[in-house]
């Protein structure tokens, strides 16, 4: 049997809907482990996570396998010592169209810009450039956008973006297609870059602090 | 005055997570359709209480409440003198009545 805590932290979820019972359960099994608290909102990005894939990853033109429309969830928690902080890292992935892809549908001006200088370059044969796929990523993550086009959707990527901001430490990635956004509120970094070859699917990771100052009472 | 009181967590679910009923066992659709419109339709005066559950998400907060707006036809001005949210995080209070002036614009 394996011991380490690298391998028997680690915590597995897998489903097709948005199931706050499953979160729930993971997150109250860390918490008889440890005495440290994560980070209010945890539950609450979590599961905007779970109904982003249930809402946008798989299109019903989707080439997915049914039985491979889903989420995978893995967490793995580190607990704090006296020599260095605790982390939760929490990684949600899909194998889905990815977030931009559900966005190409209602391009803007300097994004139909974007998208015809990727194409030029391909056309050329200069190699590939990644902007539109990019300039969509960020813009998903930093405001609210949905591919429904209805302004009161698209709020889950900007309250993901928000709840790292508050760790002050947290680390937010997202890794969709053939790009990647990063959040790293300590380094004042919040970018988006191309990533080649592009990625299948879309996989969100935090890492969240858990520092002994925020032991529980 | 008629008074109702709801608690989430009590007479919903502890675990209110999703905004439309296909999205799973608790969203916010059916929140607002089965418990929160009609009380405000029946009652002079509704507290929510969201003290109690695991949290909630933008999709939940924002179906449940902005949809009163949208899809339920109640007013600002009547959801200002008759909705009271109780909720020991204040920014879940701040997101709700967010979302339902961002209703009232669209």
């Amino acid at each position: 049997m394996p011991t380490h805590e690298s391998v028997v932290n680690w915590r597995y979820l897998t489903g097709t809907h948005a199931e706050g019972e499953k979160i729930a359960n993971l997150l109250k099994s860390y918490q008889e482990q440890t005495s440290v608290a994560p980070p209010e909102g945890l539950y609450d990005v979590l599961n905007e996570a779970l109904i982003n894939v249930r809402h946008h990853a798989y299109p019903k033109d989707t080439l997915v396998p049914e039985d491979m429309r889903r989420w995978w969830l893995f967490a793995r928690f580190n607990e704090p010592t006296d020599s260095r902080p605790g982390n939760l890292y929490i990684a949600v992935y899909d194998i889905g169209t990815g977030i931009q892809n559900s966005l190409r549908v209602k391009l803007q001006a300097d994004e139909i810009v974007s998208k015809v200088k990727d194409e030029l370059v391909k056309w050329l044969r200069l190699g590939r450039t990644y902007t539109l796929e990019s300039l969509l990523l960020k813009r998903a993550v930093e405001h609210p956008r949905s591919s429904t086009g209805l302004p009161f959707r698209g709020l889950g990527l900007p309250e993901m973006r928000d709840f790292v901001l508050q760790t002050n430490t947290g680390r937010l990635y997202i890794i969709s297609g053939a790009a990647q956004y990063s959040c790293l509120p300590a380094d004042n970094v919040s970018d988006c870059i191309s990533c080649n070859p592009a990625f299948p699917g879309t996989l969100i990771l935090w890492s969240i602090p858990l520092e002994r100052k925020e032991l529980a009472s | 005055m008629t008074t109702k009181h709801i608690s989430i967590a009590t007479d919903f679910s502890p675990y209110p997570s999703g905004r439309y009923r296909d999205d799973g066992p608790f969203p916010g659709q059916a929140f607002r359709q089965d418990i929160l419109a009609p009380a405000l339709r029946d009652f002079e005066e509704v507290t929510v209480d969201l003290d109690g559950t695991n949290g909630f998400g933008s999709s939940f907060l924002e179906e449940a409440f902005g949809g009163l707006i949208r899809e339920e036809g109640f007013s600002l001005d009547m959801l200002k003198r008759r909705l009271h949210i109780k909720s020991s995080r204040q920014s879940y209070e701040m997101r709700i009545w967010g979302y339902i002036d961002e209703a009232v614009l669209h």
